[in-house]
């Protein structure tokens, strides 16, 4: 009996639950990148308004540029030498589409970092 | 008898002795991992080769994880996410004397499965596949010659 309570209670002591979160870039705002006119607007006022991108991708005379705002939350459990883990991340990110000429031609945008959840691995995604 | 007892209570001191003490070095891990939004079936069925042009899909999908030049230099998106969770071993040594925790953009593109959606000089859809992103760009991703040096002195 006292061999099983000294067990539970070393069980106890050991037992450790954590979170954290991590975060690249700065958020995304909307209202920047719904002021940008297609058709319009060009690299130059993109890189005023946006600042430096992420990513430049050439596409053949054309280019695409990146932006984006990555947030991870990580959760777990520790029993003694058995860990659980999850790990949820998801990002703002937009990519603008230029011509040759530097004029931009389309936009994508999705706004998913607000949606980075802690959870446990057997939880439901949320 | 007494020794009977007295060996069972020490081999049960050194089990316990002997889990904590592997803690510190030898661990089971379960890991879920949910890494981006998991792009819609039913929005990528409703993309037609030959009609469907790049705006109607960044409107349709939002931001693709990745962009890359298509072989005749028309863009490919690609669109994804990692759903998965599996058991590890970790088994781990005091060879630094420091470590972090990291991520990159890179990391996630290459594990994403999803769509590639690549679309012709005239911004139209050609074709759309699913698989591993990592593999798709391999095979569909434009070809640039390597560089070569100039041998002049």
């Amino acid at each position: 009996m006292r061999t099983h309570v000294v067990a539970a209670a070393a069980a106890l002591l050991l037992t450790g639950c954590f979170m954290s979160r991590d975060r690249i870039n700065e958020p995304l705002v909307k209202q920047q990148i719904d002021a940008l006119q297609v058709g319009t607007s060009t690299a130059t006022d993109v890189a005023k308004s946006l600042g430096a991108p992420s990513e430049v991708v050439q596409l053949g005379k054309r280019s695409a540029w990146r932006y984006d705002f990555t947030t991870q939350k990580t959760a777990g459990l520790t029993l003694i030498v058995v860990t659980f883990l999850n790990t949820d991340r998801r990002s703002d990110r937009c990519w603008l589409f230029f011509d040759e000429a530097d004029v931009l031609r389309h936009v994508g945008t999705t706004l998913d970092a607000d949606d980075t959840r802690y959870t446990m691995p057997w939880q439901d995604e949320g | 008898m007494n020794r009977g007892v007295s060996l069972g209570a020490g081999l049960r001191a050194l089990a316990l002795a002997s889990c904590c003490l592997a803690a510190g070095c030898v661990s089971f891990q379960y890991e879920r991992n949910l890494i981006e939004r998991v792009p819609d079936d039913s929005v990528v069925a409703t993309f037609v080769p030959g009609q469907t042009v790049l705006t109607d899909v960044l409107a349709g999908m939002g931001a693709p994880l990745d962009v890359w030049e298509g072989p005749d230099g028309a863009p490919v998106l690609a669109y994804g996410g990692v759903r998965g969770a599996e058991w590890n071993v970790n088994v781990s040594l005091p060879v630094t004397d420091y470590n972090s925790a990291s991520f990159s953009f890179t990391d996630t593109r290459s594990r994403a499965r999803g769509y590639m959606l690549l679309f012709g000089p005239d911004q139209r859809l050609e074709i759309v596949r699913y698989g591993l992103l990592a593999d798709l760009r391999r095979t569909y991703a434009r070809r640039r010659p390597a560089a070569v040096e100039d041998e002049a002195p």
